[in-house]
């Protein structure tokens, strides 16, 4: 095991090239990569920013889950699971060859930083899928640059990556276009995933997410996040936890982030009329410092900050939850404005007037505060945990 | 069931190819090529993704009706043609066949044809 200094990842694969190295070069900790060497040439690329190839074939429904475990467990000692599946007539040599083609420049350019990190070769040490495609050194470091100019045409905001996505809840367009990743995205942003996140688990390739997450914030449909947030240089490489989280940490997430986005998209609607929906269409871009800016939307802040504070506000947020656009509750006064005045009757007609009045003093929730990020974090882990 | 190579090879096979690549159009990556390419594989990467996205992403064509999708692209100059097939896949990629054939020696509906075979073997489709 060779241990080395901070250095440019690039360079040292360079170097490894030129002597027909075999291995694996472990580059950087936050989030840690690693590229398997055959003969001086990259024959696989692991990044948790990156779908794997298990979770290609199997997320994509190519193999069964079942399948992938057993070639697993029966290649992985001879470092031949990918032969394995072909000989046993799962894939075709053709599928493997692209699949893992795709994975390697997909997660080598997570992995390959433009930056000194800390790297470390280990000789000799296969991959267990078995070396069953290899790409060039130089052709492999000069299509990840030009990966990453790719991204700055489209949207010169490296921030984008690193953030989860979230959908802009108005549009002031009657009709958009969408490709079918795009749609993909949208469909599953959560508030909380990164592109990368959503990527593993869509089972869709992290760089393909990341294009399209930019050409939407391009096109004004996802949030922009701030432009000056911490770490925005470097990008992709700051999302480690967000991008981490499991499927099961899913649904407790969702539970604290959805209702506000649809309390926001809801209120407007049913004829609470044109001073909240412009308030909503304001707020977006200069909202509050972090993604959550709906939340200025009004009704649907008691949601989150009652969510984010656990017992604090005793069920301050579960009325909006109900409030799904055609639910049962259909009848009862607009989304989270049920919250927000319990006293008020809704009126005849159904119009409440919205009123700029002072929230009720049982509504605990403070001045549409900024998010407290560190708690949702803490939060969040401890749901995961729970999971 | 070929890999890459072998099937790049196939296609070479067809009458009249001269040259022959997969993309992944999705980014403008080259995954393989042989044999000649208008410029280099870079440039034929970053073209036939900008041709797809142009068909895909811009006009009606692609898909006119609901169950409807792209299959090829034929460019057609006067001295060759330029095919562009996609492979379809049942794991996450956006890939294309080229194949770049000869005008006179070649003969159009006959390269489709073996393509069309071709992609089926590669993918096992």
């Amino acid at each position: 095991m060779t241990a080395t200094s901070p250095a440019e990842p690039h360079r040292v694969l360079a170097a490894l090239a030129d002597t027909r190295a075999s291995g694996a070069l472990h580059i950087g900790s936050d989030p840690p990569g690693v590229l398997h060497l055959v003969g001086g040439a990259v024959t696989h690329a692991s990044s948790p920013l990156a779908p794997g190839v298990g979770e290609l074939l199997t997320i994509g429904g190519r193999l069964s889950g079942e399948v992938w475990r057993l070639a697993v467990d029966a290649g992985t000692p001879e470092h031949r699971v990918g032969p394995l599946l072909v000989e046993q007539g799962h894939l075709t040599r053709g599928e493997l060859e692209l699949c893992v083609l795709g994975v390697i420049y997909d997660a080598t350019y997570f992995v390959l930083v433009p930056r000194a990190v800390p790297v470390r070769f280990e000789p000799d040490r296969p991959h267990w899928l078995g070396a069953v495609a290899a790409v060039p050194v130089p052709a492999l470091v000069g299509e990840t640059a030009r990966r990453r100019r790719a991204l700055t045409e489209i949207l010169d905001r490296p921030e984008v990556d690193s953030t989860p996505v979230v959908p802009v809840p108005r549009l002031r367009r009657d009709r958009i276009r969408l490709s079918g990743l795009q749609w993909e995205l949208i469909v599953h942003a959560d508030g909380q995933r990164t592109p990368t996140g959503l990527a593993r688990r869509l089972g869709r390739a992290s760089y393909a997410c990341l294009q399209e997450t930019r050409r939407l914030a391009a096109e004004g449909l996802v949030r922009m996040p701030p432009a000056n947030r911490v770490g925005a240089g470097a990008g992709y490489a700051l999302p480690a936890a967000a991008a981490g989280l499991p499927s099961a940490g899913r649904r407790e997430a969702h539970t604290v982030e959805v209702p506000a986005q649809r309390g926001a998209r809801l209120s407007p609607a049913p004829g609470a009329g044109p001073a909240v929906g412009r308030h909503v269409a304001e707020a977006a871009p200069a909202g509050p410092p972090r993604a959550e800016a709906p939340t200025g939307a009004g009704p649907a802040a008691p949601t989150q900050t009652g969510a984010s504070a656990g017992a604090a506000g005793p069920a301050a947020g579960t009325p909006s939850a109900d409030g799904v656009p055609g639910s049962p509750r259909a009848g009862a006064p607009p989304g989270g404005d049920a919250a927000a005045g319990p006293g008020r009757s809704p009126g005849g007609s159904g119009l409440p007037r919205r009123q700029p009045a002072p929230r009720p003093p049982g509504d605990a929730a403070p001045p549409v505060a900024p998010p407290d990020e560190a708690l949702l974090l803490r939060l969040r882990s401890a749901l995961w945990g729970m999971a | 069931m070929p890999g890459v190579d072998a099937y790049l090879d196939h296609a070479m096979a067809i009458p009249g190819a001269i040259g022959a690549g997969i993309v992944d159009y999705g980014t403008g990556t080259p995954l393989g090529t042989t044999g000649g390419t208008p410029e280099d594989d870079r440039a034929l990467a970053a073209g036939a993704a900008r041709v797809m996205a142009a068909v895909t992403r811009g006009g009606p064509f692609s898909s006119a009706t609901p169950d409807d999708d792209l299959e090829d692209l034929i460019i057609t100059s006067q001295s060759g043609y330029h095919l562009i097939r996609r492979i379809p896949t049942e794991f996450d990629a956006r890939l294309v066949l080229y194949l770049w054939l000869d005008r006179e020696r070649g003969n159009l509906a006959v390269a489709r044809r073996s393509l069309q075979e071709l992609g089926g073997h590669l993918v096992g489709a």
